[in-house]
């Protein structure tokens, strides 16, 4: 009588450590795939990045790299004035274009928010162009800036004032593009914002404005602060993009702009790499290039984290 | 009384403003849009006239015909959905896999492996670009279409991050009862919660899709013959030709955006849906 108790509880515990290892097990390899996913084509490329900063590659072949030390490294800090100039135009770049399509995506949803009709028609039309690919807005906005067949020149004309050749000027070709991004991201911003005013408790607003405040106090001290996540998403993912992006650079502007005015960080890696300056720098370069561009955003992305925790609200 | 008409006529004006600015922002949002279908329609000869006019004069449909007679617009339309529909299915199924699996099985490397999904979001990946490139050639898969589609069988993190959140919105118990009936944690998922989630993978493969279709850079990097590009390079090579045939590209750049349109159009909840998501989850 006793025994067969043990036994039972005995077998129920070793059921019980059966289902528990079944359950791990299906748990870990059901989740696995993204990681697979990440460790082959993330994770083994950058330990061969790594690998191939320290040597010298004239082709694409892995095996025929010549060890060099921290020779890339120390040739990007001494003489390569275009890495410097790169992360600069990406900051001009990044900088602009998440503030102004924070604020104009900001500025919209709060005037959706005052309109009765129609509604969901401008925030549909607003959030076309992101639906489009980076090929279709730029033969658009080529086509727009066109020395001379463009419609801006015509506005030019009207007005008296000189023809620009908006995408081969050093003082011009990098606002074209900054304008080109506004343009096409601010309909995802919109979206973000119009989903968070929705979240928004509408008792505290209307207690305020019981209370006697102003429209404009209700924004800055109840309204903003409240979506306050969603402007940190969008600044945050916004700078980790920007910084980042290039391939509508290279579109509108192949090999870098005028007097590389548009030469952007990953550009300036790409041109190492696979672009007219693979003859000059080689995979080794672009690799130790990358290293470093990936370093400078990451950095960036801590220090907005660091500063998160200074101004974003997360109590609704 | 007097109070309240003020008041009234006040709002008006309010409402007249916010219209007003609203009207400016989609003005500017669609006018390169109208100028590109406006020069579509336009002879060769007219499409080069200064200043530029909105009405064509001589309205033809010739660069469409042109275009759609094209092969390789045909052949682009069909290489860019062979290189994205397969993967994107495997990739939808594999990604709802592990979120239901994070979601819903209690395993103990669950944390561990969710904050490392988590870090690689952060991570720039401008470092691969170099050396996937460098591994692809190795491997000889340089102008064939696995670098483009392999990665993504594996599943997208942004796409588990998205899917996770929906299975935790169903209730738990649901699983819990199909596993006393006898179905394993693989059956409870096939039968039990991935029917459930469909709308939400609905709106991810929708989001994929796009996202595949709009795709430039890679297909760019690794395709270099001319009958196996994507339709982006397709277009992509017509507007960078010496010939400058302004209508024909601009009909090619309108047939490539209608289908996106059409989609966007008819599927806009999922659209919405999925990015609204995707934004307050941070």
């Amino acid at each position: 009588m006793n025994r067969a108790g043990e036994n039972t509880v005995k077998e129920s515990k070793l059921f019980k450590l059966g289902m528990n290892r079944r359950r791990n097990i299906a748990g870990t390899v059901f989740a696995m795939s993204p990681l697979i996913g990440f460790f082959l084509f993330s994770f083994v490329p950058m330990c061969l990045s790594l690998y191939m900063s320290f040597g010298e590659m004239k082709t694409f072949d892995i095996f025929d790299i010549e060890m060099v030390g921290f020779a890339n490294y120390i040739h990007i800090f001494t003489e390569d004035s275009l890495f410097f100039k790169s992360i600069l135009n990406s900051f001009v770049y990044a900088i602009t274009t998440v503030l102004l399509r924070t604020v104009l995506a900001l500025l919209i949803a709060m005037l959706l928010r005052g309109i009765t009709h129609g509604h969901k028609l401008i925030s549909a039309i607003l959030f076309i162009p992101f639906v489009c690919s980076v090929i279709a807005t730029s033969v658009m906005w080529k086509w727009v800036f066109d020395y001379n067949y463009g419609v801006l020149n015509d506005v030019m004309d009207m007005l008296g004032l000189p023809r620009v050749d908006w995408l081969h000027e050093t003082s011009t070709a990098m606002g074209v593009i900054i304008l080109q991004t506004v343009w096409g991201n601010l309909g995802f911003g919109i979206i973000l914002y119009t989903a968070a005013f929705a979240a928004v408790n509408r008792s505290y607003i209307e207690a305020a404005s019981i209370d006697g405040a102003s429209r404009l106090c209700i924004f800055f001290r109840i309204e903003f602060p409240m979506v306050s996540p969603t402007t940190f998403y969008l600044i945050v993912m916004g700078f980790i993009n920007a910084l980042q992006s290039f391939a509508n650079f290279l579109v509108m502007t192949p090999n870098g702009g005028p007097d590389y005015s548009t030469l952007t960080m990953v550009f300036h890696v790409y041109n190492s790499a696979f672009g007219y300056l693979n003859f000059d720098y080689g995979m080794g370069y672009a690799s130790a290039l990358s290293w470093i561009v990936g370093i400078i955003v990451i950095l960036f992305t801590a220090a907005n984290f660091w500063l998160e925790k200074k101004w974003v609200n997360y109590e609704v | 009384m007097k109070y309240n008409e003020k008041h009234k006529v006040r709002r008006y004006i309010v409402l007249a403003v916010n219209y007003f600015i609203l009207a400016l922002f989609c003005l500017f949002v669609l006018l390169p849009y109208l100028i590109v279908v406006s020069t579509s329609f336009k002879t060769l000869m007219e499409s080069t006239r200064i200043p530029f006019h909105f009405i064509p004069w001589e309205f033809t449909v010739d660069a469409y015909v042109q275009v759609l007679k094209t092969a390789a617009i045909w052949r682009g339309l069909l290489n860019t959905l062979i290189v994205v529909c397969p993967p994107m299915f495997v990739g939808i199924f594999t990604s709802s896999l592990s979120a239901y699996a994070f979601s819903k099985i209690q395993f103990p490397a669950s944390k561990v492996m969710f904050t490392i999904l988590l870090m690689t979001m952060m991570l720039p990946g401008v470092v691969t670009m170099v050396p996937a490139y460098v591994i692809y050639d190795l491997l000889g898969w340089i102008d064939t279409y696995w670098p483009l589609m392999l990665p993504e069988v594996f599943g997208g993190i942004s796409c588990v991050f998205y899917l996770r959140q929906y299975f935790n919105g169903l209730p738990d118990e649901l699983g819990e009862a199909a596993r006393l009936d006898g179905l394993s944690y693989f059956g409870t998922f096939i039968w039990i919660f991935l029917p459930l989630a469909k709308p939400a993978c609905v709106a991810q493969l929708i989001l994929w899709f796009v996202g595949g279709y709009n795709n430039y850079f890679g297909p760019m990097l690794y395709l270099n013959s001319e009958n196996r590009f994507t339709l982006q390079l397709v277009v992509n090579l017509m507007s960078s030709g010496f010939d400058n045939n302004w209508p024909k590209v601009m009909a090619a750049t309108i047939i490539m955006i209608v289908p996106m349109l059409i989609f966007y159009v008819t599927m806009q909840k999922y659209f919405v849906e999925g990015i609204a998501m995707s934004g307050l989850k941070a």
